[in-house]
Formats: C-alpha cells, structure tokens, sequence
C-alpha cells in the first residue's frame, strides 16, 4: 500500500477522508511511529490479527461514515484473548449499523494497546495565506480548553521543530513536573520533521491530525491518525 | 553591485502631481504638490503639477495634462478621482514613466466587485509595460535622500529606518513620532491596497538597501503569504525586522477590510510566522515605535535581565517601578551588601533606599562614584535612570532657572543634552547599558525637563529612552526574547 493507490482508491470511492488504518500505514512508512493497526472483514481475520499483533488490543469500526466511532458503540478496548475479539466484532458491527443504517462499512480495525503516556497532538491545516501549517500541542483538556498549542509554516527546519515543541506554555509538563520524568522531545521532533516532510512530499493532503501521540521517556507512538485529501 | 528592480522608484528624476489641488497647503492629507515643494524635490529635478482647471500655483506653471510636462517623467502621483485613472494609465504609457503612485482610492478596498476588476485591470496594463504601481489609496514615498514626502514636516535628514506601511496616516503617525525620538527614515512607503507592489516586493528591496539598517512594517492583510514568508525569512535574516500586525481581532479585522480591503488572517498562524522567520512582532503602535528605538541603540547589547533602578521619583514610584519591571519580564536583583554598605557612607539611612530600585540623591560630589557603583554591581545587566539627578549640578551659573523665557528652554536643552552625555559616559565607563526613563506630564514639568528633548538628546548618544518604566522594560523584555528564539540563525547583535 503506497500513496499512490491509496489516494486512487479513496478517489474511486468518493473520500477526501482516509480510513484509520490507510492513514497510520503511510505515516508508518513515511518514518512517523504509529500503534500498528490493520483490518479485518471477517471476525476469522480478526482474531488472527489480534494474534499476530499480540494482546491485549482495541477493534474499532471503520467507515468513513462514522466519525465518533465511540458515541456508536464502534470501540472495544482491552480485548485480552480471540474469543473475545470475535465478540467484539460483531458487536461493534451491529452496533455501527443500528446507529448509521447507510454507513458503508469498510471493517474493523485491529490496534495493538500502546502503553500510555504523556498525550500530545500534531495536527497540519492549511492556511488560506501561508499554506501548509504544521501544529503541535499537549493533548487532552490543554488543546480542548487552553489552546495552547503553537504552529510553523512548512518546510519545517530542525529549529523549527524545536521551537514549537518549546513554544508552548505547558512546556514544563514535557520536562516533567512533580517528579515525573522529562519525556524524548527529540523524538516529538523527529516526529514533527517526518510528517512535515511527508506533507511536502504529497500536497493532496488537505489536513492531517494525531491525536492522541503517546510521548515517553524515550520515543513517541501514534495512537490515532486522521488525513483528509483535497477535494478531487 | 547590481541594482536593485524598485530602486528606480525610490530615485525619480523628475515627478508629476497629477490632480493637484490648487491650494497649495502642506499640512492636510493628500497635499503632495506643497510636500514635494517644501521638501526641496524642485530643487533636484523636475516637478510638475497638473490640473486642467489651474493655471499656476505659486507661480508654477500647472500643466493641463500628463503629456504636456517636459521630458522625461519617472513618477507620477495620482490624485485624479477613480473615474479618470483609465485614461491616466494610458497617458503614463505614452509617457514612458517608471513608476505611479495612486493616492486615488475607490477601488478594491470599497468591496465593490466592479471597481475590483478595473484595479486589476490597471495594474495589468501597467505592469505590461514595464511601470510600477504603488497603491491604490495610499499616500505613497517619503524619501528624504530624494527630497521626496508625502506630508509637510517630515525631517529632510536621511537615516537607516526602512519603514512600510499598509496605512498612510499610521506611517506618518511614525515618521513624526519617532522624528522627536531622534530617529531618521531612508525610506517610508504607504502601499495601501497593495494592487501590484506588495509588502514582499519591499521587504526585498528593503534586504538589499544598504542605507536601511532597521526594517519596520505596518501590515493589515497578507498578499501572497508564501512570498510574504520567504521575503520576511530573507530580510529578518540579514536586518533587525518589526511587523505590527493590524486587524489582530474580530473587529480590527472587519476594520482592516474596509480600510485597505484586507483578508487578515488567522492571527495566532502571523505570530508564529515572526518567530519562525525572526522578525520582532509589535502588538500596537507604541510597541512598533519603541522597538525601533531599540534595536538603533544600546538595548542591542542587554545581556540579562537584571534592572538597576535609579529612577528617582519616590518610594512608591519606586516599587510600582518594580512591580512594572518583574510583570514585563525582568528583574530587580537586590544590591549586594558591599554595595549598599559603600553608599550609607554618604547617604543618610532616613528617607532613602540604596538596595534596588535606588530612591536616593548623594551630594553631587558622590553622583559618578555611585552610579558607577550601581551600574558594575553583579546582577546588573543594565540600569535604567531618568533625569532627574542633583538638577543643583545642572542649573545656569547665573542661578535663574524660573525663566519662563526662550532663554530658559535653550538652558533646560542644554542640561538635557548634558544628562544624555552623563548617561552615555557612565554606559561607557562601565560596559553596562544606561536606558533613559522619562516620565511625561508634570512629572516632568517639575524636573524642568521637555519630555521629546530627552528622548532625542539620548537617542543620538545611542542611548535608548521610554516614556514610561514599563515600556522601557517591556521592550528590553522583547528584545531578549527575539535574540532567544532567534538561535539558529544569524546573529544581528
């Protein structure tokens, strides 16, 4: 699955949206570290996945249709064996339908449990003056609430980088606070260069947001992944 | 060296007011014939005013149009209403000139779809043939190298200020209060709705002009955001450059867009975009101007954040002083002990404080010493101080200084210049920055001292100066910021 066929295929079905799944798998290629997360159309497939990934895992509903897979009953989390991947399958199934009867639904994603850790988001927009604008926040209520986040224009530098993950105000929380350990801003950096570059390498990304990032005292991991492609 | 595309338009030979009024008045807006005459462009090259109606002004011979002023025009003003530019631009073709300025406005900037598409229209034709255009609705150069302004008033000395400018009166708002600060322009341009040269064309040419030293700009809406950003990456990496940003709310936005009819854009995205490139960012028109006088004088070489305060002026001047100072960022490290030790040797304990802020006056005889004491403490990384210090030591031999006359404003310039002269060599002696405070009102009424006087008789010491405590340290604030975030690129200090 490259670029390429994955913006042909949303092109021939009609999305600007890519499915969890398509977005993680090219972030993950193009060097960003991401949850690993697949699909599955069968429950069978699930479960071999579950397996393959390792447990615990989280199985999601995909569709472009349903963009709170939590408020349709389209999440289970914890899933510690296949019995209960299967379950959950057609659970979150029937769950999705009952709430978006015409939703096309494309599967289930099977994603491994990452280990929590400090949440940060890094999102890109584009701006209708400076173009593609590359985001960087702490996730959760500082984002929801306080705004606090800070942006650069792309290309991004290396000093670029650094600075929006110091520009924030809640940069304390990032070098740890009441005891907690500093997490690896260098890997929040190494983060934000590759998806700048992977931004300037496909300019039909209209906008891209990870949200949650687990950051810890050495790396960061992807836990979710949104792209929306420019309109056709 | 090559020149530069737009320096033909800062350097015309000879320039034609076309829809000159014939009231020959240089104080209202819009009076660019009288500016040009009292600014002496006569006297370099050709100047003629046209108007159908005007036979003379002053005694000048008024041309009825464009085509019969002699040869060769290089700029033209436009003063003409909206509905007579078409036939304008036509007239410049044949005329061969390099550049027009439209002063003219009722183009895009009125929302009107129509009036959209003449502009464009215009610019269109112009460019085809090789002419540029500065405007719509604006008041175009003030460029005293050229003897060229746009106001009456303007100094005619040159100085290394490069200043753009969405906005006419603002630029003139800046020109005549930093001209009392003792700050000079080399060039000043009001672009307005930006039709064809654009904020990104002079922050180019700005880069390159080596009589600007400093680049300021007065911005309501990008143009062409992309080529803003790297002309703004350009020029911030080679020149200290401040952008104060207009319509940074709701309404100042909404405002921005009938002005000069400017999108203004997300805000918190224009910030980001100062950092990114280093460019100082101003939020008002105080923070522009004092920015300016900073990064011309000795702020350049702050070091820390440590206020030495010897501001006269009270006890409780003195802590709001220090109140002001640690809200803007900095601070107010106490005296060391040997210090203040040295300065109860002859200073009284009753009434005064030697620790930090200083609210004491030794017997003139002690003033150097403990200045100079203040001023290489540790913790020290610059003092501020204003002028009221032993004005005993300042008045005329003759002992009158309640002369209400001309006699005594001469004498109270002359002590301001010698307290500038005192700060400067005391700043020299010690290594350390002496900023000027200077309280305006009665304060300063009371000291004898005119406000303006100060701020210019310290700005050409090369000694910065504030009208207030807060704005001084506010702007200090500001530039160790911008040197902090500026790490990574070239270092203009």
């Amino acid at each position: 699955m490259n670029f390429e066929s994955v913006l042909h295929q949303a092109r021939a079905e009609g999305r600007d949206l890519l499915n969890e799944v398509e977005a993680k798998q090219l972030l993950s290629q193009a060097g960003v570290p991401v949850v690993e997360t697949l699909l599955a159309t069968t429950a069978d497939q699930a479960k071999r996945l579950a397996g393959e990934i390792g447990y615990p895992v989280v199985v999601k509903v995909v569709s472009a249709d349903i963009s709170h897979k939590s408020d349709v009953g389209g999440v289970k989390v914890g899933l510690a064996n296949a019995e209960a991947v299967g379950e959950a399958y057609e659970a979150i199934l029937a769950n999705s339908r009952q709430a978006v009867p015409d939703a096309v639904i494309t599967g289930v994603a099977v994603q491994g449990m990452a280990v929590e850790g400090t949440e940060i988001i890094v999102g890109m927009v584009r701006d209708p003056q400076f173009g593609p604008v590359m985001m960087f926040g702490l996730g959760g209520i500082f984002v929801e609430l306080l705004k606090d986040v800070s942006f650069r224009v792309l290309p991004l530098t290396e000093r670029d980088a650094q600075q929006m993950v110091n520009d924030i105000k809640g940069r304390a929380i990032l070098d740890g606070v009441r005891g907690q350990t500093a997490v690896d801003k260098a890997a929040i950096c190494k983060l934000i260069l590759n998806v700048g570059v992977f931004i300037e390498q496909h300019p039909e990304i209209q906008e891209l947001d990870m949200n949650p990032v687990f950051v810890y005292a050495d790396g960061a991991v992807a836990v979710d992944a949104r792209i929306v492609l420019s309109q056709a | 060296m090559s020149v530069h595309s737009l320096d033909p338009v800062f350097h015309p030979r000879a320039v034609a007011v076309v829809g000159v009024s014939s009231n020959p008045n240089p104080t209202g807006m819009g009076s660019f014939y009288a500016s040009l005459l009292e600014a002496g462009f006569a006297d370099r090259g050709g100047l003629y005013p046209v108007n159908p109606k005007v036979n003379e002004i002053n005694g000048a011979r008024c041309y009825p149009t464009l085509m019969d002023t002699p040869d060769p025009v290089d700029h033209v003003i436009s003063q003409v209403p909206a509905g007579f530019v078409p036939e304008l631009v036509d007239q410049c073709i044949a005329k061969k000139v390099r550049s027009i300025h439209f002063f003219t406005a009722g183009f895009s900037e009125t929302g009107d779809q129509e009036m959209a598409v003449v502009e464009r229209q215009m610019i269109e034709k112009l460019r085809d043939a090789g002419i540029r255009a500065i405007g719509p609705n604006c008041m175009g150069l003030y460029v005293p190298g050229s003897k060229l302004a746009f106001m009456g008033g303007f100094p005619m000395e040159s100085g290394n200020v490069f200043l753009l400018s969405q906005s006419g009166a603002n630029a003139g708002e800046v020109v005549r209060d930093l001209t009392n600060r003792g700050v000079r322009f080399s060039k000043v341009v009001s672009y307005g709705n930006g039709a064809d040269l654009r904020a990104h064309d002079f922050l180019d040419y700005a880069a390159q002009d080596e009589e600007s030293a400093v680049v300021a700009a007065y911005i309501e809406g990008v143009q062409d955001g992309r080529k803003f950003f790297e002309a703004l990456q350009r020029c911030a990496r080679v020149k200290p450059v401040i952008v104060l940003k207009g319509g940074r709310t709701r309404s100042g936005s909404q405002a921005a867009h009938s002005h000069t009819g400017s999108l203004a854009g997300s805000i918190e995205i224009f910030d980001a975009v100062c950092r990114q490139t280093g460019a100082l960012r101003a939020e008002t028109m105080d923070e522009l101007q004092d920015l300016i006088v900073a990064v011309s004088t000795n702020i350049r070489q702050v070091s820390g954040r440590g206020v030495a305060l010897f501001a006269g002026g009270g006890g409780g001047f003195a802590v709001l002083s220090a109140d002001a100072i640690d809200r803007e960022g900095l601070t107010v490290p106490r005296m060391p002990q040997s210090a203040v030790d040295e300065m109860r040797e002859y200073i009284p304990v009753a009434g005064s404080s030697v620790n930090n802020p200083i609210d004491a006056f030794p017997p003139s005889e002690y003033l150097d010493d403990m200045l100079r004491l203040i001023a290489t403490a540790e913790g020290m990384d610059m003092v501020f101080m204003s002028p009221l210090i032993d004005r005993s030591r300042w008045q005329s031999p003759n002992g009158k200084d309640k002369n209400s006359s001309s006699d005594s404003q001469s004498e109270a310039k002359k002590v301001t210049n010698l307290i500038a002269g005192q700060m400067k060599h005391l700043q020299d002696d010690t290594g350390t920055p002496v900023i000027g405070v200077i309280r305006g009102g009665g304060m300063a009424r009371m000291m004898g001292v005119d406000p303006d006087d100060f701020l210019e008789a310290t700005y050409r010491q090369g000694i910065a100066s504030f009208p207030s405590v807060s704005r001084a340290a506010r702007t200090v604030n500001q530039l160790l910021e911008w040197r902090e975030y500026r790490q990574g690129l070239p270092d203009l200090s």
